[in-house]
């Protein structure tokens, strides 16, 4: 019998012809000797047999027509937001050294070089760390500031910088935890004619460990009334990633169920049902079969309806 | 024609989602069946291609044609497949969802004229079904890539990433765990 054990693996690799010709003649010659091996050979073909009857799923064009359909949505919506210019991605891979890998370090020492450069130019403001800083407190008691038109955040010191007017330019350097910066961004928020300066502030307000309230209602605000549809995406989505907390989950509902009503872009109202989706509320919920239903956009139809669908079965299962 | 590839490759490449789709829909078929038997469930089969796609739209850029693009894609979704059965332990045979089963076993039965025939096939596929959910993620992969899709094993583990050795192993350890599971149904069929 011990002489079989090698011969046991040979056995099921031939049945499904993976032995190579030596192999297989040496499994030959064993086998017209040994009764046992025969026997597993036998048992082998009949199992094999035995899962040959498992049915298989029939998947032909019109199987997967609704899949490719969503993957045809999918892929538009990827697209549209990873829309790059051309040359944006040339110089990507000119950077990466795709082609030239010996290049490299050449290429990231012009870029630094150029980066400073060019950004000495452009933004000779912040060359230093605070140049004419001001009292927050004497900018907030007098509004009669113009928008805030520069936004810049140091995610390792947690600094955030501002340049604001106020009768003269200032420039606001402080921790992004601490009031009144939440204040100031939230006038960047709502007044800031540039949308950069309103993306950039959405964007670092990720990093705000607890956002006030006064700050909520300007993300708010952004959502409902920003003229960019980047905005008011980064916004929702920023929306979608803060805790419930019950103080807060009313205004989110509000909002988002206002986005998912009212906003004329299909990539917002998704958000909107993704948002939704993460309460348990009934209001919420009949609001997203709705959607389901009656949306305009057909991608945003079918996230409802799966969303419906997911829920109604975690329901069930539990 | 393979030259029809590498033109339609390039283009994904730069984001044209048309040519994208035309070589896709070469090997989503085949994909979809093998996801499905992966994962027993035709729903989780759909949202797994989804994601097989997504992921393959996002990556194409950087495959290089080292390997063929239907191998790299299998690749993908066997991934995909493991790490998704990974996240849900739930896909365990003792959960297996109830509506597919019965669906299946619907087609078996309206294949049969006999009543008695089709009783048998249906607890003959269920058992068949039980016994594959009882391999590891790996082990079912390379036994239904071999079983079902018929891939050589080398190209198997060219898919995998694996050594031939491992491979050959994976088979032998999945056909002896399901051997042993079959055993009595195999033993009734025979007689």
């Amino acid at each position: 019998m011990k002489k079989c054990k090698p011969f046991h693996e040979w056995i099921w690799l031939a049945a499904y012809s993976e032995l190579d010709p030596g192999q297989q003649h040496q499994l030959k010659a064993h086998m017209k000797t040994c009764a046992s091996c025969q026997l597993d050979a036998e048992e082998a073909r009949q199992i094999i047999g035995l899962l040959d009857q498992k049915p298989q799923l029939q998947v032909n064009d019109e199987y997967l027509k609704p899949d490719r359909e969503e993957l045809h949505q999918r892929l538009l919506y990827i697209k549209s937001r990873n829309n790059t210019p051309a040359w944006i991605e040339k110089l990507k891979s000119l950077l990466l050294m795709e082609y030239e890998p010996w290049l490299r370090p050449v290429a990231i020492a012009v870029s630094v070089i150029l980066g400073i450069f060019i950004g000495s130019k452009i933004i000779p403001q912040f060359n230093g760390v605070t140049t004419n800083a001001v009292d927050i407190a004497s900018i907030q008691a007098n509004h009669n500031f113009e928008p805030i038109d520069i936004v810049n955040y140091n995610p390792t010191t947690r600094k955030v910088m501002l340049r604001v007017y106020n009768i003269q330019e200032s420039l606001v350097e402080r921790n992004i935890d601490s009031p009144e910066v939440q204040k100031l961004l939230s006038d960047a928020l709502l007044d800031a004619d540039r949308p950069n300066v309103r993306l950039k502030t959405v964007n670092l307000m990720s990093d705000i460990k607890s956002i006030t309230l006064p700050l909520l209602d300007a993300l708010i605000h952004a959502l409902e009334a920003d003229t960019n549809p980047g905005v008011r995406m980064k916004a929702i989505r920023l929306l979608n990633t803060l805790p419930i907390q019950s103080n807060t989950k009313d205004l989110i509902i509000n909002a988002l169920t206002r986005a998912l009503l009212t906003d004329e872009n299909s990539a917002i109202r998704n958000e909107a049902i993704d948002g939704l989706g993460r309460f348990d509320d009934p209001d919420a919920t009949s609001l997203i079969i709705n959607a389901a239903r009656k949306d305009s956009n057909e991608y945003v139809q079918y996230k409802a309806d799966e969303l419906t669908t997911r829920s109604r079965i975690e329901r069930k299962e539990n | 024609m393979p030259e029809q590839e590498h033109i339609l490759i390039a283009k994904a490449q730069r984001g044209n989602i048309q040519a994208f789709e035309q070589l896709i829909y070469r090997y989503d078929a085949q994909v979809m069946a093998l996801i499905y038997n992966m994962v027993n469930n035709s729903e989780d089969a759909r949202d797994i291609y989804q994601d097989v796609f997504v992921k393959v739209f996002t990556a194409i850029k950087k495959f290089r044609q080292d390997s063929k693009f239907e191998t790299w894609v299998y690749r993908i979704a066997i991934n995909t497949c493991i790490n998704f059965r990974k996240s849900r332990s739930r896909f365990q045979f003792d959960e297996f969802n109830e509506l597919d089963n019965n669906q299946i076993n619907d087609n078996a039965r309206s294949n049969e004229s006999q009543p008695d025939q089709s009783v048998l096939n249906a607890e003959l596929n269920s058992h068949i079904q039980e016994a594959i959910s009882s391999l590891s993620p790996k082990q079912r992969a390379v036994f239904v890539l071999r079983h079902y899709h018929e891939y050589k094993l080398s190209e198997i583990a060219d898919m995998l990433g694996y050594s031939d050795g491992t491979v050959k192993n994976y088979l032998f350890r999945a056909t002896q765990k399901m051997k042993v599971q079959l055993q009595e149904l195999y033993e009734d069929h025979e007689s």
